[in-house]
């Protein structure tokens, strides 16, 4: 089945490495113009970074254009680039990236949902669930793939196994900072709501969510991270087989196809920076603080 | 006996010298007789248990424990009533349970012994009509703007869209803060946001405002100008404050009567009716001699 869909080991790379390392210098120069143009519109940690990963890039490109390294172990950022492009355009990429997200998405939902019920809940009646603090503790300290091959024997091999380790996975750092997050709120803030005519629903609208939100989404953010983490072990360790980025690096390993382990390495790269990038878009909504 | 003759004492005194403070006050009207508060032979005790070092003190009794507590009383014998538009403070030392008998008034405590009634009934839990002002600048929200703030009473009580409006706008008027509404606690000074918190509690204009050393924490010129301002806005609505403080010359200033405490547990010592118009002069002979006499309680 692999065989059918994997391209061969030697392709037609896109460009070669005089064009692309032109290209890098082209775009930091574009860059550089654009910050000194539009202060505002280009950040100088955009700039910085931008710098520096095209250094590396120019370093490790050249390296293997001087064939000082073994291409088959480590092939050329052009190669992986042009790699990357291709399984895109003849389709085989965006069902991987599709499952992987789904899978990871699904998970992380639920356990949002469940850690920040259940964290609220205890944060508010902390006093009565202390006994609970050693309990979680010693569960928060167990990497959520230890419970892969119990996940396996409970759910059988596919989906529900994934689901089930990537939320045991988010669940932890969301879950405790949540729970955090609601001790931070004050019992003067809580009359504050009473003294004005609010019951303890309002409490938890008006006071508890406001207090804890940037603690909730510290620990999305947290959580997510090893979501990434754990879907794709999940993957790479076939727990639910045939589909995902995680499952497309290992396949390609045992093919000894390096590009696509490092296309599919940088995809999740670029994945993960933009689901961090889009939780910490919503701090903005929660005003006025710090 | 001797503390039911004080009250009644100082009920007479207050009908006799009436007719001074109502014209002094302008529109304010206090309605003698008519109370909004009546404290009945109130007395409150917390238990304190120690062990390894630790002490807890807690509202109950535990049922499971082997030490026997040691009990602390916070007030004891406490009967009072306060007549509707009065201004009330309490004063006394540090520990004396003044903080513990408002927020018996304003319902988040209750009694170990004794009522508390809030026109004729008795008080369970926290009412609208009896709004708090935190000394915590805390109590301020920091996520809602000053006049997220101002219009949380409102919502909370379900006041819909232009009266909520017009509400929020007269009370941002009144304490002052009109161009700032749009501005985040951080940014405002400590009188600032503790004018929020006296906007927010009149707001929705409660029958009852209780006020627990709502200037403590603030220097003397700042806390002279919020005192003017409590009081102009005590003039200007029809509405009864109670005022914990611990400095006499605030109490002297503000009260219509002023309540002094004993040291714990805490128990009326006297009754002191201040006999002066606003706005009152703070080195005139008569306030002195007020501000002396509160000394002299205080200080025994
Ligand atoms: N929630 C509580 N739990 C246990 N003890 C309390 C509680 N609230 C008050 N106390 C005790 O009751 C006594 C009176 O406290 P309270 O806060 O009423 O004093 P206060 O007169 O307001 O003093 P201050 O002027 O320092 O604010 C104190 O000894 C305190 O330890
Ligand atoms: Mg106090």
């Amino acid at each position: 089945m692999h065989g059918s869909y994997f391209p061969a080991m030697e392709r037609e790379d896109i460009i070669g490495s005089p064009l692309f390392i032109f290209i890098l210098l082209l775009l930091c120069v574009t860059l550089a113009v654009a910050r000194w143009l539009f202060p505002r519109a280009v950040s100088p940690s955009l700039l910085k970074g931008f710098l520096v990963a095209s250094g590396l890039l120019t370093v490790w490109e050249i390296l293997l254009f001087l064939k000082l390294l073994n291409p088959v172990l480590l092939p050329p950022p052009t190669r992986v680039f042009s790699n990357i492009v291709y399984l895109w355009s003849i389709g085989f990429l965006q069902p991987q990236i599709v499952s992987t997200l789904f899978r990871l998405s699904y998970a992380f939902v639920l356990a949002l949902l469940s850690a920040v019920t259940l964290g609220i809940l205890i944060g508010y009646f902390s006093g009565r669930f202390s006994s609970l603090e050693s309990l979680i503790d010693a569960a928060r300290l167990i990497p959520a793939p230890a419970w892969l091959s119990l996940a396996i024997l409970w759910f059988g091999i596919g989906y529900a196994s994934a689901i089930f380790i990537i939320w045991l996975g988010c669940f932890f750092p969301i879950f405790l900072n949540t729970v955090n997050g609601v001790s931070k709120a004050e019992p003067v803030q809580v009359e504050t709501v009473l003294t004005f005519g609010g019951d303890k629903f309002d409490v938890l609208l008006e006071v508890i969510l406001p207090v804890s939100y940037h603690h909730i989404l510290t620990g999305a953010r947290i959580g997510l991270g090893i979501g990434w983490i754990t879907v794709i072990t999940a993957e790479l360790a076939s727990v639910d087989i045939g589909a995902g980025l995680g499952w497309m690096i290992q396949d390609s390993r045992i093919l000894l196809d390096t590009t696509t382990v490092l296309s599919g390495i940088i995809v999740v790269g670029m994945l993960g920076t933009m689901t961090d990038l889009l939780l910490k878009k919503c701090e903005r909504f929660v005003q006025g603080w710090s | 006996m001797m503390r039911a003759s004080v009250e009644r004492n100082t009920a007479l005194q207050r009908a006799d010298n009436f007719a001074a403070g109502v014209s002094a006050a302008g529109t304010k009207t206090i309605q003698n007789g008519r109370h909004v508060i009546e404290i009945e032979n109130v007395s409150k005790s917390f238990f304190v248990y120690s062990s390894n070092g630790e002490t807890v003190i807690t509202e109950k009794k535990r049922f499971f424990s082997r030490k026997k507590p040691c009990e602390l009383v916070a007030l004891k014998d406490v009967t009072l009533s306060i007549d509707h538009g009065e201004f009330v403070s309490f004063l006394g030392p540090s520990g004396c349970g003044k903080s513990t008998l408002l927020r018996i008034l304003a319902g988040f405590e209750y009694p170990s012994s004794g009522n508390v009634k809030c026109k004729g009934e008795c008080i369970q839990g926290p009412h609208p009509q009896r709004a708090m002002v935190f000394q915590s600048e805390r109590a301020v929200f920091p996520w809602l703007t000053v006049e997220g703030n101002i219009s949380l009473g409102p919502r909370l009580q379900g006041t819909e869209g232009e009266v909520r409006k017009e509400r929020v706008a007269k009370t941002i008027e009144l304490i002052e803060l009109k161009g700032f509404e749009k501005a985040y606690p951080k940014t405002l000074s400590g009188g600032m946001l503790q004018r929020v918190a006296v906007g927010r509690a009149i707001v929705n204009h409660p029958e009852l405002l209780l006020m627990d050393e709502p200037f403590g924490a603030l220097d003397a010129q700042t806390r002279n100008n919020l005192q003017d301002h409590v009081i102009r806005i005590w003039q200007s609505i029809d509405q009864s404050i109670v005022f914990v403080t611990h400095d006499i010359e605030e109490a002297a200033y503000l009260s219509n009567r002023v309540i002094v405490f004993t040291a714990r547990p805490g128990r009326i010592r006297e009754v002191v009716t201040i006999n002066l118009p606003h706005p009152r002069e703070r080195t005139s002979p008569e306030f002195l001699e007020y501000r002396n006499h509160l000394a002299d309680l205080i200080r025994h």
